[in-house]
């Protein structure tokens, strides 16, 4: 019996990955190039930023560099405790500044809104602490351009990211998209013309790579799926409208997710004939955590999030939310990436108890090690068919890393996913008092 | 075009390592997968004290002082439930296989033994029996099952525990199932852990070989054919399932040689039992022990004829 189940999540897993590697390799064109189009939408940019005085400078940096026009940023100081509106105000030159609110989402009361002297496009907004999603409303209400989005105060946009926006908004069914998150710390040079590098910790090369493959394999295929579960935090963009229609942004620890759901929802009943799609080519930049704690934390958010927003809709699947992305979440997402976290880490206990199982454990792990590398390999190579590439030497130390990397780091983020998920269910009421305490705002999904 | 290529080689290569891979482990998928998980060599049954009954010697109620001189030691395969029996059961020439009992033969067998005031032996009685050292009654026999078959669970243990009768059952422990699947009369299935675990009040469990219950393709049987090496191999394999149980054993259609025979007696096994027509009486070989086989055609006449029949005088020393 229990050898039926594992083989049976094992050839769902095999599927899965096939799925992963293979449409992206089969869809995508080399030099797939992004088409700038001559006409610009108008776009406005969110920043929710809670003590960000080291890093806000640089995320302000990205948005004075961006190769386009017709948009505006605003900058949400959500209640800092630090010097994060003291910074926005030295560089900016803020005037205070009347702006009309749509009046539609209920937000924690501002203190004042500002706009800067020095750059007219870019807007700050005072408000008390609410969280996230609070200060992400506070905004929406202020924005009357058609496409918003959303960015991370610790996120540098690349210069090209808003051209990217407008084009995929060009379609009309399109209702929301998401960017593509990289690795700052795996980027040298100017943010103008970065060159992507490999030389760093393993720490952070395993993250380079675990962003790689999520990005240009996972959720691209989730895309041409119609299966998107998560616009991550850090980067996506979204029609004003639509965010009305689902009420904003709820204020819970995976606030991405759960607006992403929201939409899917909407997909399902009003929308028919709309999408969600990832934007491959709209870049932006995010700092990962260097050390194994901060990791830790990020990780262990991440899992609390996702588990929340899926005990959130466990009554929506397939009734509120379209079949495959459904499917998706309860499948690859939860059973998958959940449950058998705790099965792969049980297993070598398993063997130890049972050793006639031991060469059939061997065999699993073999191919599932197969097909890990050969999903290294096709981010690698999709990635540079969207013009992310190494040098030679840096396509030599991934080879030597990738074998490594699978065995070692990997199985950390298994013993995260667990541990993220026993620490939600053991303090479940505990952790809705503790959402609004943000450290930081750096969530992925 | 490139990308055309490169996309097929990246796929192709990819399908041929998986495959290989895969291919490589196929016989260990398949082994666990073909639904039921069987015993390997590294496993051990968990029955260690549970037929410590067979350590028991009963006080015998001897009239006159007259012993039994010879025992007969009785052999079954399968008892089959007379309702279930099906196409699966019979032969090419239409009749029951051999091997197979229907359970309302074996219902008359065991009334007829009771009836009768037989005294079934257990393991230990009979071996102090064969040593000469201990009196049994008259009227003894020792019941035996080869090959395990999940049938003798479901059939005839309810029958053999009404009547109060114990019996050794020879394992081919390497087919041992380690789940519990349904009984279904019309296929061949086997003890599993759980079932020899719930039947042990009733059954000896001891070793009809790990897998060596085969024939080499020119029909000739393993224990005969193989080498010395992998034959003790395989034995002691199986006395480890069983808890080093090494009191009995059971020649595989009854076939050895004088290598087999040196074998068990390296491995200390105390008794081995072959097919034969004779009765056990003391002074035989104890790896040589004949027992009668019971099959389909066994009449009642027959069952009690081979029970009364004495050994012709010249046998047995």
């Amino acid at each position: 019996m229990m050898l039926t189940t594992t083989f049976i999540l094992f050839g769902l897993f095999i599927v899965f990955r096939l799925f992963y590697i293979f449409v992206p390799i089969f869809s995508i064109k080399n030099n797939d190039k992004l088409q700038l189009l001559n006409e610009e939408k108008g776009i406005t940019v969110l920043v929710p930023a809670y003590n960000e005085e080291a890093i806000i400078t640089d995320c302000l940096k990205g948005l004075l560099n961006v190769n386009y026009k017709n948009f505006e940023a605003i900058f949400i100081n959500d209640g800092s405790g630090d010097r994060t509106f003291s910074v926005l105000e030295e560089i900016l030159e803020l005037n205070p500044l009347e702006r009309v609110k749509a009046g539609e989402l209920s937000h924690k009361p501002t203190k004042g809104i500002y706009q800067s002297d020095k750059y007219p496009h870019i807007y700050v907004i005072d408000k008390i602490n609410g969280g996230k999603a609070d200060a992400l409303n506070a905004g929406i209400e202020l924005t009357s351009n058609e496409i918003i989005v959303t960015l991370d105060a610790d996120s540098i946009l690349d210069t090209n990211a808003l051209q990217a926006v407008n084009t995929t908004f060009e379609e009309d069914r399109v209702i929301a998209a998401g960017g593509m998150v990289q690795i700052s710390q795996g980027y040298r040079g100017s943010h103008k013309k970065p060159t992507p590098v490999f030389s760093t910790s393993g720490l952070i090369r395993f993250q380079i790579i675990q962003y790689m493959t999520d990005f240009y394999l996972h959720k691209f295929t989730q895309s041409k799926m119609g299966a998107i579960t998560v616009i991550a935090g850090a980067f996506g963009a979204f029609r004003r409208h639509a965010l009305f229609e689902v009420d904003g942004y709820r204020n819970t620890v995976g606030e991405d997710m759960d607006i992403t759901l929201k939409i899917q929802k909407l997909l399902r009943t009003k929308y028919k004939n709309k999408k969600m799609v990832i934007m491959s080519h709209a870049l932006c930049f995010t700092e990962c955590p260097a050390t194994f704690i901060d990791l830790y934390r990020q990780r262990i958010r991440w899992q609390k999030a996702f588990i929340d927003c899926i005990w959130t809709y466990k009554y929506m699947f397939f009734r509120k939310l379209r079949f495959l992305p459904s499917l998706y979440l309860l499948l690859d997402s939860l059973i998958l990436g959940t449950l058998c976290a705790f099965i792969v880490l049980t297993a070598p206990f398993i063997i130890i108890l049972n050793p006639s199982n031991f060469i059939i454990a061997l065999g699993l792990f073999t191919l599932a090690y197969v097909i890990a590398l050969y999903q290294g390999a096709a981010a690698l190579f999709i990635s540079r068919r969207y013009g992310v590439s190494y040098t030679k030497n840096d396509y030599m130390r991934v080879v030597m890393f990738l074998p490594f990397e699978i065995i070692s780091y990997r199985l950390l983020g298994l013993l995260f996913v667990s541990l993220g998920t026993i620490l939600y269910l053991k303090n479940k009421k505990g952790w809705a008092a503790s959402r609004r305490v943000g450290v930081s705002y750096q969530t992925f999904e | 075009m490139k990308r055309i290529i490169f996309n097929v080689a990246f796929a192709v290569s990819f399908v041929v390592i998986f495959a290989s891979v895969f291919t490589f482990y196929l016989d260990e998928f398949a082994g666990a997968y073909n639904g039921i998980e069987t015993l390997s060599p590294s496993d051990q049954l968990e029955i260690l004290e549970c037929y410590d009954w067979s350590e028991q010697i009963s006080d015998f109620p001897m009239e006159n002082g007259k012993g039994a001189e010879e025992v007969p030691v009785l052999i079954y395969h399968r008892i089959v439930d007379d309702a279930a029996v099906t196409k699966s059961h019979y032969d090419d020439s239409a009749n029951l296989h051999s091997t197979i009992v229907l359970k309302s033969e074996f219902i008359k067998q065991m009334e007829f033994l009771y009836e009768e005031g037989y005294t079934v032996l257990n393991s230990k009685e009979f071996l102090l029996f064969m040593m000469n050292e201990l009196e049994v009654p008259e009227k003894s026999v020792l019941l035996t099952f080869d090959d395990g078959y999940k049938d003798n669970f479901r059939e005839a243990y309810p029958i053999l525990k009404k009547y109060d009768f114990t019996a050794l059952s020879f394992l081919i422990t390497s087919i041992i199932p380690k789940s519990d699947e349904k009984y279904k009369a019309q296929d061949v299935q086997y003890f599993s852990t759980q079932d020899i675990e719930n039947s042990c009040d009733i059954f000896e469990f001891y070793s009809h070989t790990f897998a060596f219950h085969k024939q080499t393709p020119d029909l000739e049987a393993h224990l005969k054919e193989k080498s010395k090496e992998e034959i003790k191999k395989d034995i002691s394999v199986s006395l480890h399932n069983l808890n080093e149980r090494n009191r009995a054993f059971s020649y595989p259609s009854g076939e050895y040689d004088l290598d087999t025979i040196a074998i068990l007696s390296e491995l200390d096994i105390e008794m081995a039992f072959s097919i034969d027509k004779i009765n056990a009486e003391p002074g035989m070989n104890l790896l040589e022990i004949p027992r009668k086989e019971i099959t389909s055609t066994t009449g009642m006449e027959d069952f009690k004829h081979k029970l009364i029949e004495k050994n012709p005088t010249d046998t047995g020393s």
